[in-house]
């Protein structure tokens, strides 16, 4: 069970349980009445990559396909690759044996490069340490549906019966008015929210819904808003 | 081109081109990229566990094998259910008017987001323009290419334009007092995408 820690707009504060609603794929790719596995493989050598086998070959490379067959090696295809070590190599093809420099490149929209700096590493959050909090930001929910999409919800539970309490009032709040709250992290509760080191963000967005006693409260988190690529205007 | 988005709503279709819109044609997007002691760009590999074989890119496949370890290619695999039930195919949907159904918002939220297209319109009956401008949506099947599951697709309109939410919806449960929250241990929020973000 991982636990979040929930701030409401009275600076209220509590640990509640949270579960990621997935969606069960309804099928799988097989052949009735048999069991089939799922193999990674080594289809091919340094030597019979296409880079190599065209400079070997040059002008005669497709008739060296066909009768020489350059591109099997009998003896390496087809093994079975289970566990491997990333390991990385220099420009010219020598083994590393200490860990690469890395820099971080920034792309901008048009794909062009745009810059490149060191890289920097963001912790995670969302723990135990700082409250997720309400921002005060409440937005109609007929504006935030048509506005961000939604790659994930996260539901949250009660843990026993206060948090019962504060998870259903919370719900019942935001679907009396009908709307949705946004939530941050971090010291101020106006970070977005990331749920691990180097994790992606996202926007936060509690949705809330009541039925007698029972209650959902659901955490949507977005990445995206739904706008053109700017160099397509609307028609 | 690839064909429109056709919907269908009591007997008046519109018609919409397409294009597929994530972060990074809207934000941007960051790379690492490992550089050699010279400052050039390293080559990323793997090395099998036994150590006896350098992987470079581009020399590994993967398929399904049976209990004999025959290959089996990918156009003899077959759709099944979770019985072992085989399954009819599905149509793709691009090209072929979808009956669409006006839905509340809270089956949109419920969508777990795959994908986004943003829409031209090609032709847009006013009685279909007069629901979307009200703030309400239209659910249709979505199929890209034929195969065994159509996914759930959201018409929507806001300030910008058409877009069209493509994905699978997800079912929170009701949650009451006496009801237990059961122990896991696993990690319950993954988190698989790259670190190329720049919404905020």
């Amino acid at each position: 069970m991982r636990k979040l820690h929930l701030m409401n707009k009275d600076n209220r504060d509590a640990k509640v349980a949270i579960s990621s609603l997935k969606y069960e794929k309804p099928f799988e790719m097989g052949l009735p009445n048999k069991q089939l596995k799922f193999k990674r493989y080594l289809s091919a050598t340094e030597e019979s990559l296409h880079k190599n086998l065209s400079g070997l070959y040059g002008d005669n490379y497709a008739s060296n396909l066909i009768e020489e067959n350059p591109e099997i090696d009998i003896e390496a295809i087809g093994k079975f690759i289970s566990g491997t070590d990333v390991v990385y190599l220099s420009n010219k093809g020598e083994l590393l044996y200490a860990p690469p420099k890395t820099v971080e490149v920034i792309i901008a929209p048009d794909g062009l490069e745009k810059e490149r700096r060191e890289p920097e590493n963001i912790p995670g959050n969302v723990d135990d340490d700082l409250p997720v909090r309400w921002t005060g930001k409440k937005m109609a929910k007929s504006k935030v549906a048509l506005r961000f999409a939604f790659k994930r919800t996260i539901q949250l539970k009660h843990v026993d019966g206060l948090t019962y309490d504060y998870l259903f009032e919370m719900a019942k709040e935001l679907q009396d008015e009908d709307v949705m709250v946004l939530v941050g992290a971090g010291q101020k509760g106006k970070e977005p929210l990331i749920f691990q080191a180097n994790g992606m963000p996202y926007r936060g967005f509690l949705e809330g819904r009541v039925d007698g006693k029972k209650y959902q409260l659901l955490l949507h988190l977005s990445n995206m808003e739904l706008k053109r690529i700017s160099s397509e205007p609307k028609k | 081109m690839a064909k429109e988005i056709l919907i269908n709503y009591q007997g008046e279709e519109a018609q919409f081109s397409h294009k597929k819109v994530d972060r990074s044609k809207l934000y941007g997007s960051r790379k690492r990229i490992p550089l050699d002691p010279t400052g050039e760009n390293c080559q990323r590999c793997e090395l099998s566990d036994d150590g006896s074989t350098l992987i470079m890119s581009g020399m590994t496949s993967q398929g399904y094998f049976d209990s004999d370890i025959n290959w089996i290619p990918n156009k003899e695999l077959i759709g099944m259910d979770s019985s072992g039930k085989a399954l009819d195919k599905v149509p793709a949907t691009l090209g072929v008017a979808q009956d669409a159904v006006i839905s509340e918002l809270e089956s949109l939220l419920d969508l777990a987001v795959d994908s986004v297209y943003q829409l031209d319109p090609e032709e847009v009956p006013q009685s279909i323009q007069t629901v979307l401008e009200s703030g309400k949506v239209f659910n249709f099947p979505f199929n890209y290419r034929e195969d065994y599951h159509a996914e759930s697709a959201y018409l929507i309109f806001n300030d910008e334009g058409y877009f069209a939410l493509i994905g699978n919806p997800v079912k929170p449960e009701w949650m009451e007092l006496d009801q237990i929250v059961e122990e896991s241990f696993e990690s319950e929020v993954e988190d698989d995408d790259d670190l190329d973000f720049e919404m905020f």
